[in-house]
């Protein structure tokens, strides 16, 4: 054949590949991946919900409906109605600081908004237990106001925050850096006082990273287990979170009712996966907008 | 609106980027701000908008017709503002952009939607984008973003317009239309506007009067005119284009450089200091034959004869490189090509000698 037929050739042969891999390490990766995922990922998952449904539907709507069930439930909603929320404040008001102005310790400021995210769970718990605890710095506030903070549905909140806490400055932070802030600049030029200036130019702005980070917050508030787990005191339908309940359901042996518990946990898990997808895709869309805006 | 600033002074740590700068630019005028990066032209156009505030130790203040407005935030001082990278809303159409300083009015001052539809309309019609209203800022081209963040700036109906590298990011065909039109808009409207540049010819074509900075002060202030042909030091010459550089020394009350004696009006010479002369490429007359006058003999290294002006580049007998411009009939007349010999005299020149220290 002719090296003048290019054409020709590139129909019998594959093109010539920059990377150039040898076939067998291409299958060889591939084949580790896929089995690695089908292993560790895939074949738990289906395990949660076989072993929910393994002594049929009526069980498992028992399982979730019954009152410490509901009651679990119930106290995760809470912890993560009122975390994520604060968190969200915090973080808007972290990412403003970090990313707009220059002052001492701003650094070491960006360093402690990552300190939830390096300290183990059960320590973080650990720490209100021994805050809140009798002899504790913070004791007198639960003696003085008469609210119960261990063991109560309180600390429950407190433990819950300090773990969630990084989620949404992390990812504002990044993002507001990015962005700079000539618009909000022009927007003041142009008369635009600060809440016009937040409502019509920040906002809009970040909302996608925004919802990003309140999304990442929610799933980690709902299934947190260790710290909460610590200053809970797990009081059966009254301190107990929807990770503790399971726990305890299995501790007894109750598998069905557990893994019932935990397939709602899990389906949790799967919506997060797959807003967050589309977030994440909206993002780097107008990511990509703003980069040829550039 | 006149501004005036005065006494301004801005460091940022040890770094003075303004340091005592004063100017004043009268109603009306179009002032270029020109100079190198990091000469404080940028911080000066933000200082006046109230984007950045002077050091509060150095007496500063600002006045805008006469009136303090030092302690006026940017938002109240009226003034239309163009970011070196338009800094247009993203998220906004064409025509929203346009609005925005409208709408963000307050109550009682804020027109009616007709009458920001009609005036978005024809500020439209004024950076010839009629219709592209519905655009985004992302599906424009640089100079069409640029206008878009002109419009928007003249919106407000402003006192002045300040523009901060208003062509830095376009290309050089579309930089060139851009400045036009601008000096255009500026002729129609009048509004006193400041724009901030590092681009000597950009200066020079569009500004009533440039002022050169460096180093956070006022190297030279006056007509684009005067600051070419008679610039005030050394540092100007060299900014304003190319420039060859003659080192010698003064003796017996005039400059000597090789084969030319010069004195300069204005410069006091005393015997044994060092001096420095420039020449603009132009300012060099070439001639194949030496004619009587004082000149350098010197070889062609090089002949560039695409673009307005034929250009030599000749290597002296002690190794300096020097560059000539003139016309193409010049150059014809002259008919001399690479390696033939050429004798070098001056124009027009300019002696700079050291600041004499005790």
């Amino acid at each position: 054949m002719h090296p003048s037929e290019p054409g020709a050739r590139q129909a019998k042969k594959p093109r010539f590949q920059a990377t150039g891999d040898p076939g067998w390490v291409r299958v060889i990766c591939v084949g580790l991946t896929l089995a690695f995922i089908a292993l560790m990922l895939l074949f738990p998952l289906m395990v949660v919900f076989t072993e929910a449904f393994r002594k049929g539907l009526g069980v498992y709507f028992a399982a979730i409906t019954e009152a410490d069930a509901r009651a679990a439930i119930r106290l995760t909603l809470l912890a993560a109605g009122i975390a994520v929320p604060l968190n969200t404040l915090f973080g808007l008001a972290a990412a403003w600081c970090v990313a707009r102005f220059r002052f001492p310790g701003r650094n070491l400021l960006t360093a402690l908004i990552d300190l939830p995210f390096s300290v183990s769970p059960v320590v973080a718990g650990l720490l209100f237990v021994l805050l809140f605890g009798s002899g504790g710095l913070l004791a007198a506030i639960s003696r003085w106001s008469g609210i119960q903070i261990l063991f109560a549905v309180p600390g429950i909140v407190l433990a819950t925050m300090f773990v969630t806490l990084p989620f949404v400055a992390r990812e504002l932070i990044a993002l507001m850096q990015e962005q700079g802030d000539e618009e909000e600049l022009a927007a003041m030029v142009l008369g635009a006082n600060g809440w016009q200036t937040f409502w019509r130019i920040t906002l809009p702005n970040i909302k996608w990273g925004l919802l990003y980070g309140m999304i990442l917050c929610n799933a980690r508030a709902m299934g947190e287990f260790g710290a909460v787990s610590v200053v809970s005191g797990h009081i059966r339908g009254v301190t107990n979170t929807l990770p503790l309940h399971v726990e305890i359901l299995f501790n007894e042996y109750n598998f069905a009712a557990s893994f019932a518990a935990a397939s709602l946990l899990t389906l949790l898990a799967l919506v997060t996966l797959v807003i967050k997808t589309f977030v994440a895709w909206r993002e780097r869309n107008k990511g990509i907008i703003a980069e040829s805006h550039a | 609106m006149s501004i005036e600033a005065r006494h301004i002074t801005r460091s940022y740590g040890s770094f003075k980027a303004l340091d005592d700068v004063s100017i004043r630019i009268n109603d009306g005028e179009l002032v270029a701000l020109l100079g190198p990066s990091g000469s404080g032209k940028t911080t000066l156009l933000r200082v006046i908008a109230g984007l950045d505030q002077p050091d509060p130790d150095c007496g500063g203040q600002i006045f805008f017709n006469d009136e303090n407005v030092e302690n006026l935030p940017a938002r109240k001082r009226q003034v239309g503002f163009v970011f070196q990278h338009y800094a247009l809303f993203r998220h906004m159409t064409v025509f929203d952009n346009i609005a925005f300083g409208l709408r963000v009015k307050p109550k009682g001052q804020r027109p009616p939607e007709s009458q920001i539809r009609a005036k978005v309309r024809e500020l439209l019609a004024l950076i010839q984008l009629e219709n592209l209203e519905n655009r985004y800022p992302s599906q424009l081209s640089g100079g069409q973003r640029q206008r878009v963040a002109l419009a928007r700036a003249l919106a407000i109906e402003p006192k002045v317009l300040l523009l901060d590298e208003p062509f830095g990011a376009l290309d050089a065909r579309v930089r060139q239309d851009l400045r036009r039109w601008l000096r255009r808009l500026h002729d129609e409207l009048h509004i006193t506007s400041v724009f901030v540049t590092h681009d000597q010819e950009e200066a020079m074509e569009v500004a009533d009067r440039i002022v050169v900075m460096n180093a956070g002060r006022i190297e030279q202030d006056g007509p684009p005119d005067e600051v070419f042909h008679h610039p005030a030091n050394e540092f100007v010459v060299n900014f304003l284009g190319n420039v060859n550089l003659f080192r010698g020394r003064v003796e017996s009350g005039v400059a000597v450089f090789g084969p030319w004696t010069l004195t300069q009006s204005g410069v006091s010479l005393v015997d044994g200091q060092e001096a420095r002369l420039f020449v603009r490429p132009h300012e060099l007359d070439v001639r194949a034959t030496p004619d009587g006058r004082p000149a350098l003999s010197a070889v062609i290294q090089r002949v560039q004869t695409a673009g307005p002006l034929a250009k030599l580049e000749v290597l002296t007998a002690d190794g300096q490189t020097i560059f000539a411009e003139m016309p193409h009939d010049r150059f014809r007349e002259l008919n001399v090509r690479q390696g033939d010999t050429v004798f070098v005299s001056l124009k027009d020149a300019r002696v700079f000698v050291e600041d004499y220290v005790i």
